[in-house]
């Protein structure tokens, strides 16, 4: 049963990159020859590069620190553990257009008030630029945080206090500490979250492609969408452009295992867990409020203020504002359908990926016996995480718009994809719960009497109802964002809210795309809010 | 344990079948266009739909909807509005896979229109209103499915608030002081523009573009987004804006709109596709796209295909979408195209 599991899940995960590839070198690899023939090839690749490199750079420091600062924060500021997380819920479109709105050259609301400044007066644009490649980065970079602080959190949950005690006896100062004991400490968390990070920012398609396009940015992502919205299609130059981020996805997650080792040299469990040493700081409320202040309520402000006028202008007046575009959001065709068509398609996708991550976590755990089929079962769930979502966009683009199965234009293959992007998600949240409830339980049902039915039906599913829950919430964010695959596999009228504001945001309808932006926010903060409902007030801090 | 598994698996491969089922039949009705033109009428109120794919601006389509909901109430008109990029590689995927989302499919790309000729991309038109002699159909239809549809002339376009003298001419788009300022489309993909540039760098001046490039413009997917992008001030002279730039104006936005001494156009043509989920709907809305009703809210502040509609045309002269020239299809292939994307590359991004 195993084996046909197994077999779903190639077919769905490997199938459309091996169509991709094939058709990439077909016509003596008239594919490559295409895309890497091209003038500004080089550029794109070192663009690609950059924007990968100093994004991690960015995320690495900014998630380390503030993985740090949180664990420091005064009780009574401890809500504030939530703010690094809380770009993840925020979509990135939303934000990134947020930024536009604050950056632009011209109209940029903080660009206009940095242009009051004494020295900068005579600028009559500037001094920020959101569509330069720097920016690109810096924004991606704050995206990127998120992600390295949800790592890095976990890992530092894991140091314990014994460890940082020793070092303040020994007369280190918080800043000694933190840099000769915890950072070294952390390499396994650093080393997995600089991984994903560096896939990420690899992979990075939003930020280039909403912003890029002004000022001719191009990384491999964009070129990947460029090539399969041409007409005639070129699908074998898209597959081309492509491949780099597919090597090294397969790269990094073998590197990580490599740096990794022996992992026992990292075990930091101790009688007592991580907690502050020498009381809070204040300083660390400053350090994640200015984090917070830059990354989130900054964009959202922009977003709001855009909403909230009738058309994008750098001069605000209270006459202006109107609410038009709210009821716009009613009134514009399509805008109500793409929230429906988004929440259900999360759903069912999310519905569909838990049954399918317990099973690979099963056969993980508890089928030892199963060495191939294991290992099969783990670069395949992990390659998804690898290769970003764009690939598999016209992977699935390409297989579905061919016989047999042609889904293009349905809810289904957005539903096909989504599934495959949250594979990881499904199984490795619920492997880790199953590793760590180990067998003693099952085993003591079986001797009580019960079948393996009963077994999971009260022990084994209800000890695993808090990760089930925490990894529903999590892909449910997730996928009420997704962009990237969603643009390749969606149709003129089937849309999601991320795609559809893309083509609002490249019709110029600034106003209405701010509203939107808004809209996304509120749909994807009404499925925590429903996640904490369900699964308890910490279900983000889980993630 | 082994049962469960097995009972799992099945129910995760039961849902994704149930989800396929029930989400691969989102196509169209099927339906097949009727006789005459009263029973082409009768069958579009039973489809009760009707799609529409165009790169007209986004208001002029919302009039459109406003326009044909009222003269049919029970069919809806749903448009999708977007570049010849977005737009073509869709219409082909929707022909060859046989999942037909659009009705009717609005262009400008004359090397598109042309080679379509060769496909079965389009259905004949039947629309009655083609026959009005106003709008001469001998010049205006072309191998009886593509039909003249509207029309845009590329003029000037400034923010008044940065610009109160405006421009008089393509060359007062190159001041120095426009450095960085200046909103120009991209080609890419779209062989309307690679058409509209080689025309204005012959047109505007001596060596037009080169003098552009060094005004260090910024680039945008369309006109549309250039013409709000003249309304947040993010530039301030756009030397090829649409004349909906007008529309904007009148909602209070700060920008305005001339003509220089050679104007560049291009004509709209539209078919009914072959693909079409709702055919008889689609014969309906062709038709309904001609008659002045139609026109009045397509072709607002842009070049009607008939005489005195009001709020098109161009103030002072009697210039209809007729008198704009489609562009050479010969000049544009996709080889050709695409060659001529990568020197504008190089002079613009280069």
């Amino acid at each position: 049963m195993y084996a046909a599991l197994i077999l779903v899940l190639a077919y769905l995960v490997v199938w459309p990159l091996f169509k991709l590839q094939s058709l990439a070198f077909e016509n003596g690899a008239a594919g490559y020859r295409s895309q890497y023939g091209r003038a500004d090839i080089v550029t794109t690749l070192q663009t690609t590069a950059a924007l990968a490199f100093f994004s991690l750079v960015i995320a690495m420091v900014c998630g380390t620190v503030l993985a740090f600062a949180t664990t420091r924060l005064p009780r009574r500021m401890g809500f504030l553990r939530l703010v690094p997380i809380l770009p993840i819920v925020i979509p990135s479109v939303a934000n990134v257009v947020g930024f536009a709105f604050l950056l632009s050259p011209g109209p940029g609301y903080i660009n206009i008030l940095l242009r009051m400044l004494p020295w900068w007066s005579d600028l009559n644009s500037g001094p920020v630029n959101v569509y330069s490649p720097t920016w690109i980065i810096i924004i991606t970079g704050f995206s990127l945080t998120s992600f390295v602080y949800l790592f890095v959190s976990a890992g530092m949950q894991n140091i314990s206090g014994e460890h940082l005690e020793a070092a303040q006896i020994a007369g280190s100062t918080t800043i000694g500490t933190f840099f000769k004991v915890v950072l070294p400490l952390l390499r396994p968390s650093l080393v997995y979250g600089a991984g994903v990070a560096l896939l990420l920012g690899l992979g990075q398609f939003t930020a280039p492609l909403l912003l890029g396009q002004n000022e001719g940015v191009k990384v491999l992502a964009t070129e990947m969408y460029l090539r399969a919205s041409e007409s005639p299609i070129n699908f074998a130059a898209a597959a081309a452009a492509g491949s780099p981020l597919v090597i090294m996805g397969i790269l990094v997650v073998f590197g990580q295992r490599a740096l990794l080792g022996n992992q026992t040299r990292f075990v930091t469990h101790g009688g007592k867990s991580f907690s502050p040493v020498g009381g809070s700081s204040h300083w660390a409320t400053a350090i994640v409020a200015v984090y917070g202040l830059v990354a989130l309520i900054l964009p959202l402000a922009g977003v709001i203020i855009v909403s909230l006028t009738p058309f994008w202008s750098g001069t605000l007046s209270w006459d202006l504002f109107t609410l038009s575009n709210y009821r716009a959001l009613v009134t514009t065709p399509g805008i109500v359908d793409s929230v429906v068509t988004s929440v259900v398609t999360s759903i069912v996708a999310v519905l569909i990926c838990v049954p399918i991550g317990f099973g690979v976590a099963n056969l993980m755990v508890r089928r030892q016996d199963l060495r191939i089929l294991r290992t099969v079962a783990d670069l395949i769930t992990a390659l998804p995480m690898g290769i970003p979502a764009v690939i598999f966009g016209v992977g699935f683009l390409l297989t579905y718009t061919e016989p047999p199965l042609i889904l293009y234009g349905t809810k289904a293959v957005i539903i096909l994809v989504y599934v495959v992007l949250m594979i990881p998600f499904a199984t490795r949240m619920q492997l880790t719960a199953l590793i760590s409830m180990g067998d003693k339980y099952e085993e003591a049902s079986a001797v009580s009497g019960a079948g393996p039915v009963a077994t999971m039906a009260r022990i084994t599913l209800p000890m695993l109802r808090p990760t089930i829950l925490s990894s529903i919430a999590l892909m449910f964010i997730l996928l009420t964002h997704e962009f990237a695959a969603s643009l390749m596999v969606r149709s003129a009228t089937t849309q999601v809210m991320g795609t559809l504001l893309y083509d609002h945001w490249s019709n110029g309808s600034y106003t209405l795309v701010a509203a939107m932006a808004i809209l996304m926010s509120a749909v994807t903060g009404a499925g925590v809010a429903v996640a904490m409902l369900i699964g308890g007030r910490n279900v983000l801090e889980k993630l | 344990m082994r049962f469960s598994r097995f009972k799992a698996a099945v129910a995760s491969g039961a849902a994704l079948a149930l989800v396929l089922a029930g989400c691969g039949s989102d196509s169209g009705s099927g339906s097949e266009l009727a006789g005459s033109w009263d029973e082409i009428v009768a069958a579009a109120q039973e489809e009760g739909s009707v799609t529409i794919y165009s790169t007209h601006s986004p208001d002029n389509l919302e009039a459109l909807k406003q326009a044909f909901e009222a003269e049919y109430p029970g069919i809806t008109l749903t448009y999708v509005r977007g570049t010849d990029a977005d737009i073509l590689p869709k219409i082909e995927v929707e022909n060859s896979t046989g999942s037909g989302v659009a009705d009717v499919h609005m262009t400008t790309d004359a090397g598109w229109i042309n080679r379509s000729f060769d496909t079965d991309y389009s259905a004949e038109v039947v629309a009655p209103s083609l026959d009005n002699p106003d709008y001469d159909r001998a010049e205006s239809v072309l191998e009886d499915k593509f039909f003249l549809t509207s029309a845009t002339v590329f003029g000037l376009g400034w923010n008044t608030a940065q610009v109160p003298e405006g421009l008089a001419t393509p060359d007062d788009a190159l001041d120095p002081r426009f450095d960085g300022k200046v909103g120009i489309q991209n080609p890419n993909g779209i062989p309307t523009y690679v058409d509209m540039y080689r025309k204005i760098d012959v047109d505007y001046g001596e060596n037009y573009l080169e003098r552009l490039a060094e005004t260090n413009p910024r680039i945008y997917s369309s006109a549309v987004a250039i013409t709000q992008a003249l309304a947040s001030g993010e530039v301030w002279v756009a030397p090829m804006a649409a004349s909906n730039v007008l529309t904007e104006k009148d909602k209070g936005a700060p920008v305005d709109f001339a003509l220089p001494e050679n104007p560049w156009g291009v004509p709209w043509y539209s078919h009914v596709l072959a693909s079409a989920p709702n055919p008889n709907a689609a014969q309906l809305l062709a038709d309904f796209l001609i008659t002045d009703k139609g026109q009045e809210a397509i072709s607002a502040d842009y070049l009607s295909v008939l005489p005195d509609v009001p709020g098109t045309g161009v103030p002072g002269s009697t210039v209809t979408a007729q008198d704009v020239e489609l562009g050479d299809p010969d000049t544009l292939d996709p080889e050709t195209v695409q060659e001529y994307q990568a020197q504008w590359e190089q002079l613009f991004l280069g």
